[in-house]
């Protein structure tokens, strides 16, 4: 008898379980200081970031999208151009090399990856930008003209893992993705 | 025992249990909406301690009462209290009250510092310095019926007239 009510019990809070599992959040870490004592921390569920992106309207951002209308002033079709580095093999496609920074653009196992590597001596940064292929495709899905940032989000949701790392000197941000709500990365 | 003590003790025992009974009726009535609640402690040469706490239930119509009397002046008027922003902002604390709890913002500086969080429903924001601690904490509810009253005075179009 005490079994059987302990499995029920299980069960039962089952759901419950997952349902708390299942809540994503977007963590963003900044810290500045040679001791890192000025630092700021921002987590907030993505169904929360879900739900608000829709109701902020400005002149770039509407109904979750955000509007890009000097890309067709310049003739850049952002779907087709995407469409040309999704159906190429893995690989970097653009390398930037400067007397103070190297940029990479690369795609890599089923992500987009922007490398820039600073020169040291120069006090350059080094910042890393990762994000799943799916989320760059529900970006450009909206059209030449704007970027649909409600939908790059929900495809996030199936993302776990840093999106952007920035280290310059004294500075550190960390942008992530993971179910736990304290950050204490 | 006898009788007329019997009877004494009785009816002593009815009224403690009505009187408890409604000061819990009136507690929850009052609180159960939550409360907004301020804490102060200031140490150094002039140390204070304040706390209060107020029923969400008392401090809405206070809130309505002095929000339809509010004439704003358009320069002075907050650039957020637009309908754009307004509308993100009650979405915003509507997608909190279903959100998990959690520390949303915190700001370290030295030893200064700002935590913002929720938690079962409260809005709590922590503010420390080396010297002073304040905490506010109200129920999103309220917020949520702050902004809402806010977009419903519709208040640049008044600030404007």
């Amino acid at each position: 008898m005490l079994r059987r009510a302990l499995v029920s019990g299980l069960l039962l809070l089952t759901p419950l379980t997952y349902s708390a599992a299942a809540d994503l959040w977007l963590h963003v870490h900044v810290d500045e200081g040679k001791n890192g004592d000025q630092r700021v921390r921002v987590n907030l569920p993505l169904s929360v970031i879900e739900q608000v992106i829709p109701m902020i309207e400005n002149e770039h951002l509407k109904g979750g999208k955000v509007a890009m209308p000097h890309l067709s002033d310049q003739s850049i079709d952002l779907p087709a151009l995407w469409q040309a580095i999704r159906d190429a093999d893995d690989g970097e496609f653009v390398t930037v090399e400067s007397t103070r920074e190297v940029v990479r653009v690369a795609k890599s196992e089923g992500m987009m990856l922007v490398h820039v590597d600073g020169d040291g001596e120069a006090g350059g940064a080094r910042v890393r930008v990762t994000v799943p292929l799916p989320v760059v495709d529900a970006l450009v899905a909206a059209g030449e003209e704007e970027l649909d940032l409600m939908a790059a989000i929900t495809e996030l949701k199936s993302f776990r893992g840093d999106l952007v790392t920035v280290e310059e000197d004294d500075s550190r941000v960390r942008i992530w993705i993971d179910d736990r709500q304290e950050s204490g990365r | 025992m006898t009788r007329p003590a019997a009877i004494a003790l009785i009816l002593v025992a009815t009224v403690t249990a009505a009187g408890a009974t409604t000061a819990a009726t009136t507690a929850v009535a009052l609180y159960g909406g939550g409360s907004l609640s301020v804490e102060v402690e200031q140490k150094g040469d002039d140390p204070l301690s304040l706390r209060f706490s107020v029923p969400a239930v008392a401090l809405g119509p206070a809130m309505d009462w002095a929000l339809t009397r509010w004439q704003p002046d358009p320069t002075e008027l907050p650039e957020g209290l637009d309908g754009r922003w307004l509308a993100a902002a009650k979405q915003l604390i509507r997608s909190l009250e279903g959100a998990p709890d959690g520390v949303l913002v915190q700001v370290e500086d030295g030893s200064d510092s700002v935590v913002v969080r929720t938690s079962s429903g409260e809005l709590i924001v922590d503010v420390s310095s080396r010297n002073e601690r304040v905490r506010v904490s109200l129920p999103l509810r309220l917020v949520a019926r702050l902004f809402e009253r806010i977009d419903s005075l519709d208040l640049p179009s008044r600030g404007r007239a």
